[in-house]
Order: C-alpha cells, then structure tokens, then sequence
C-alpha cells in the first residue's frame, strides 16, 4: 500500500500524474469546490476566527496533558461496558483486531472510513486471515473494488471520473454500464445492505473520543459508520491517541470547525455519539464495543520539534489549499495520509529516512496554514522536515553543492553584484521575446514544461538606489 | 509491562519535554447568535432536502399515517414508547405492520431479524431535541428506542416536540448534561443521509434514509 519511496520514485510518480491530464482535471475541480464551500461554511459563522483560536487552544491545552485525558478515557469506556486495547504499533493493532474477529468466529466484515485502518494496513491483515473486508463508505468502496488506495482524506475516490466507475460496477457488480451517480449510488446501496446484514463485525475510525465520559464521535455524511457500527454483533474502533477531546462542550466547538472546514457543511448529516455497546433492553446495538488505541509513533512525535501535527483533526483542507496537491493528487506522495498535513505527518511517524522527498513537495506558500481550522504551522513543519531531511544526509549532492556555491556568493556584495550582471547579460543575449525556451540539462528539467524569464534590466537594487536618490 | 502502561509512560516522558504552541483560550465564543431557534431550524432542515410539518394537535395521527403511506408503508419500524394516543390502532387500520425490532442477543437468528427489518418502508421514532444552527435532530437509543429505525428504513419519520429546539449543540450538552452518559448511541442527524463520492455529485439516501420528515408536535 506504502511506497518505498527514494527521490527517483517520488519523482517518477510526480512525473506520472502531471502526465494524467484527466486526474489533474478531476482535482482542480474537486479541490477548487471543496475550497469555495469551505469559504461559505466558515462565513456562516458570526466570527470564524474565534471558533478556529478556540479549536486550536483546545487542542493545545488536550495534548499538554495527554496522558491524564488518556487514563480518563479508557477508565469511562470500561465503566460503560467498552474494551479498551492499547497499541505500540501497526503489528500490535492489527493483531488487536484480528485477534477479536477470529475469536467471534467472523468471516465477513464491514468498515466505514478509518485512516487508522490504512495506517496499520488492516485490511491486508484480515484477508491473509481469510476473512472478508468490505467498504462501505461510497468513495472507499470505488477504490477497494478498483484495488487502489484513498487519494483524499475525505473524498478517497476524487480521482476517478464517473465513467470509470460506471465502467468498474459493469464488470465486477455485474451490473449494466450506467454513468450516472444517481443510479451507481443506488447499485451501491443495495450491494452494500447485504453486508451490512451479514457481517460479523464492524470496524469503524473515531473521530473524537471524549474523556470526561467514554463517549466516541464518529462522523459521515452517508450514514455508513452508524450502520457499521449498529447492525453487526461486535463494533470495534480504530483511533489515534491524540484523538482525545476533555468535554462534550469541546467536542462541540471541534465538530462546528470540522465540517465547515472539509464540505462546508454546518454538520456532518450523521454525528454518532457512542457510549458502550447495547445496553439492557436496548433492542438493537452492538454486543461488544472495541476501542484500539493506537500510538504507532504519536507519543515519541509528541516529544519532538514536529509535536504540533498531533493537533490535526483530519478536515483535508489543507489539501484542497496547496497549490503541489492540486497538481499532483494524492497518490504521487506515496502514503496514506497526503497533502501538506501528509507531508508532515509521514515522515514524523515513519522516520526521514524513508520519506524525506515528502517535505520537498511544497512551495511553502503558506496556504495551508491558511486554511487549517486548528491553525497548525504546516510550513514551519515542512521547513523542520526539510532540515532532518538534510541532517540525515538525505539531501542529493547536487543541491549541496548548489547550495554552498550560492551561499558563498551571496554573502559577498561585490561577486553576488558581478554574477547577476553576468546573468543578465547572458540570459537576455538567449532569450527570445524576454524567455529562455531552452536551456541545456540540469536546467532542462525546468524548460521541458515552462519557460524561464530573462533577468530584468534593472536589478531591484538598482532600482531601489534609483527610487531614494529621486 | 503493560501495552497501556508502556504507551503512558511514552507520553509522559514527551510531555517533560514537548514544545507545544499554548495559545490562550480567545474569550470570544465564535457562537452563532440564534434568536428564535424554531425558524431558523425549520430553514435548516428545508435547506438540508428535508420536511418540516406542523399539524393540529388533532391530525398528528392521520398525517404520520398519510406520510408512512406516502413512502409506501407495509411494513413498518417504530419506537413503541411515542406519546401518540391511538397510533397503534391507525397503523392497523391503514394495514400497516410494526415489526419487531428486537435482535437476538446471540449471533445466530440476527442477520434473519435484520433481513426482516430491511424490509420496512418507513422508521418512525421520536427526537430528544432539534438543534437550530445545524437542522439536527438529536436521537437517543435506549430502552424501545430501536437506533435502526433512523438508518434502515428509506423514509424516516422523526417526533420532535416544538417547544426542544435549541440553538446550537452546546447548548443541549448542557441542558441535557446526561444525554450520552444515559443511552449507547446518541445520533445528530442533519438531512437526509448523502454521498458526493462520485465526481462531487450530490446524491441522497446512500446509506441511510432518502426522505427525513420531521413532524412538530404541538
């Protein structure tokens, strides 16, 4: 599921998609609507800004005190019947949940959206076990029948168009071909009610838990996660350990951010609040509720220069926002999760070594941090990362060199003087109509898709000198 | 050494460390100011695909039964503690079944009970109370408070008392401070259920309902 990403493959990738002119389309319009509706969400509110500082203190003040909220929430889970399972690690959560199916005897499951799910690599797990793992989220579901791997937080199928997906319920749903979202939904629903029906467990992410009660929030807008987790016998729940609110009344500033900031939605359509499995007399629920907790990294981040990605509350709108994933898409970063916040979030779990070509994917505008409803620092991040990256030597040898050639010019006037009067004059001697269209390999990577300016006749400091002389 | 231990201790040895940004608690709210919270979630619910209806106190009864025959109702799922006088006796007379929605507690005869239930045209139930700045109904399972009856059936039907409608979710946290404490599932349902997963087209009723009919009673 995970590349194995080293420059080349990065690259390669990248070159890929900016090749795919059908997923740069499909992007640019998806991106571009989900940002215009968060705009419009966050206006309906009389001070947004407020409600973002809000967010981000609740956070802040959440993971300074982590392990108390921790212990608070595992002790009100157990009381209202819930099991709570801690993780170290992908393996140890893996077989937390493989473990709960086998002994239940379940051959089929069903799951709604978790990225802590793609993270462990659940399904893979559960399918070498022999058990079946079926989707349920629309968007998921395209892609586990497709065999690819989510290219968006909240929307994991943005990368196909409808033709493709009429195509792929032809063939694998044996359904006729049909183009139309109305009617694909409509197949999707009723193969997706028999597993519903039929399975014998459902996996499910959480997007909250609360500690003053034991109470997790899982939200969707199809209503999958709440079938998920009422229909099958056992219920279990894949969340982070960062993924901790203190109060209910914290939740509810959290949940006012979250979806404006994803659909622009004032509410995610379902909220599911869940508080210990079925109850006595309840006539429907879960027998067993499963809460895994997992760490896989959280708690060593926690400690280091990067901590202040734990605050994210996995909106995506920092994907929509930056100007790299728009090109590229998710499926060029190689892992699960992607965009700036992935770029981040990544090579702090994993460790540089394996992804130190993440932070490079970013023009560090800034949008990012524009966007984010907690305000996280996305392009400090990103500058942190690039500095491990080198640190641990993982920076290539021309751009070194580069680099301390440019630094020994620049940090003297009269040679960073001469070298950009030779510039100038070389480049406007070449270009033609004040471009250069053409220029020999290593710069050739930047001319073979765009045009590079000629240096302008005046440099800005002699224009500078120019402007207080008069 | 426990995993929970280990895991707790790994924090805490972060924590003595961490450098993480504490922005102070801004002092304003960034809550929405709702004056009457009745209109505005009527709006909501209009805006979100769903209907509202406000009938006289006598023609609760008849209009549930009209909108269950409307979505073709057969066979039916209701809660059966609704403070309806009379409403078993209409459903009878209009040749509508309830079913018994209680799964057995063993695995075996469940996924029986349930294909049964898919059957249902229409899932009545009532609502704890509306918020008005999101249209959401807030539901509560528990004792004859089946949660399927809002997720299976195609139509939902919800109760909602026109005198609970609050502005916003914090506000019934603390008007209800034991809402999620005193049931499994607390559910906020904004509209009807929907997808945009295709090539970002709004579709209703993927998973959930594709009719939210939202009866105020008196």
């Amino acid at each position: 599921m995970s590349g194995s990403p080293g420059l080349p493959d990065f690259g390669q990738r990248v070159a890929k998609a900016l090749a795919d002119g059908q997923l740069r389309t499909a992007l640019n319009r998806a991106t571009g609507r989900f940002l215009r509706l968060r705009a419009e969400g966050l206006a309906s509110l009389p001070d947004p800004d407020a409600s973002r500082d809000r967010a981000r203190a609740i956070r802040a003040e959440t993971l300074a005190s982590l392990d108390e909220h921790l212990e608070q929430f595992a002790d009100r889970v157990a009381e209202v019947g819930g099991h709570v399972h801690w993780a170290a690690d992908a393996a140890g959560a893996t077989a937390i949940v493989l473990n709960i199916a086998q002994r239940c005897g379940a051959k089929l499951v069903v799951k709604s959206k978790s990225m802590i799910s793609e993270e462990v690599h659940l399904n893979l797990a559960l399918e070498r076990a022999g058990i079946r793992v079926v989707e349920s989220d629309l968007g998921e579901y395209i892609i586990q029948l497709a065999r690819e791997t989510p290219s968006h937080i909240i929307a994991p199928a943005i990368h196909k168009t409808k033709e493709q997906v009429g195509e792929l319920f032809h063939e694998l749903l044996g359904v006729p071909y049909t183009d139309d979202p109305k009617e694909m939904t409509r197949v999707a629903r009723a193969a997706l009610r028999t597993v519903y029906l039929e399975a014998d467990l459902g996996v499910s992410g959480v997007n909250f838990g609360v500690a003053e009660n034991g109470t997790i929030a899982i939200v969707t807008n199809e209503g999958n996660a709440s079938l998920a987790t009422s229909a099958p016998r056992v219920h279990v729940a894949m969340m982070g350990i960062e993924r901790i609110v203190p109060t209910l009344a914290d939740l509810a500033v959290m949940l006012r951010v979250l979806a404006r900031s994803a659909t622009g939605q004032k509410a995610s359509v379902y909220t599911d609040l869940i508080t210990g499995p079925r109850r006595p007399g309840d006539p429907d629920g879960p027998e067993e509720l499963h809460i895994v907790l997992l760490d896989n990294g959280r708690s060593r981040v926690l400690g280091g220069p990067s901590a202040e990605v734990l605050y994210c509350i996995r909106c995506g709108a920092c994907l929509n926002a930056c100007p790299v994933y728009r090109e590229i898409g998710g499926h060029a970063y190689g892992s699960v999760y992607t965009g700036p916040i992935g770029a981040v979030l990544t090579p702090a779990l994993e460790g540089i070594d394996k992804w130190s070509d993440l932070p490079q994917a970013s023009s560090l505008c800034g949008a990012c941090r524009e966007v984010c409803p907690v305000r996280i620092d996305l392009p400090r991040l990103l500058l942190e990362g690039r500095r491990q990256a080198a640190e641990a030597g993982r920076t290539p040898l021309w751009s070194r060199l580069l680099l301390r050639a440019y630094r020994h010019v620049a940090t003297r006037p009269w040679l960073f003087r001469l070298a950009l009067r030779g510039s100038r004059l070389l480049t406007r001697a070449i270009a033609r109509d004040g471009w250069l269209h053409r220029l020999p390999p290593p710069l050739s990577a930047w001319t073979a898709t765009r045009d590079f300016p000629a240096f302008a006749e005046r440099s800005f400091s002699m224009a500078w000198r120019a402007g207080r002389r008069r | 050494m426990s995993a929970s231990f280990a895991i707790l201790q790994r924090v805490r040895e972060s924590l003595a460390i961490a450098r993480l940004p504490r922005p102070p608690m801004p002092t304003a709210s960034g809550l929405p100011e709702i004056v009457d919270s009745l209109a505005v979630f009527r709006d909501a619910v209009n805006a979100l695909g769903g209907r509202v209806f406000s009938p006289e106190p006598d023609a609760v009864v008849g209009l549930i039964v009209e909108r269950a025959r409307n979505a073709g109702a057969g066979d039916l799922m209701a809660w059966d503690d609704l403070p309806i006088p009379g409403m078993a006796d209409a459903f009878a007379r209009a040749g509508m079944r309830v079913l018994d929605a209680v799964l057995p507690v063993e695995a075996s005869g469940r996924t029986e009970r349930l294909a049964l239930l898919e059957g249902a045209a229409v899932g009545l139930t009532g609502a704890e109370v509306g918020i008005a700045e999101t249209g959401s109904l807030v539901l509560a399972s528990g004792e004859r408070r089946s949660r399927l009856a809002w997720l299976l059936p195609p139509c939902h039907i919800a109760l909602l008392s026109r005198t609970r409608v609050l502005p916003t979710l914090e506000s019934v946290f603390v008007a209800h401070p034991n809402l999620c404490v005193g049931s499994a599932e607390v559910a906020l349902i904004a509209g009807p259920s929907r997808t945009a997963d295709i090539e970002l087209t709004l579709t209703r009723g993927v998973h959930g309902p594709r009719e939210l009919e939202i009866i105020l009673l008196p």
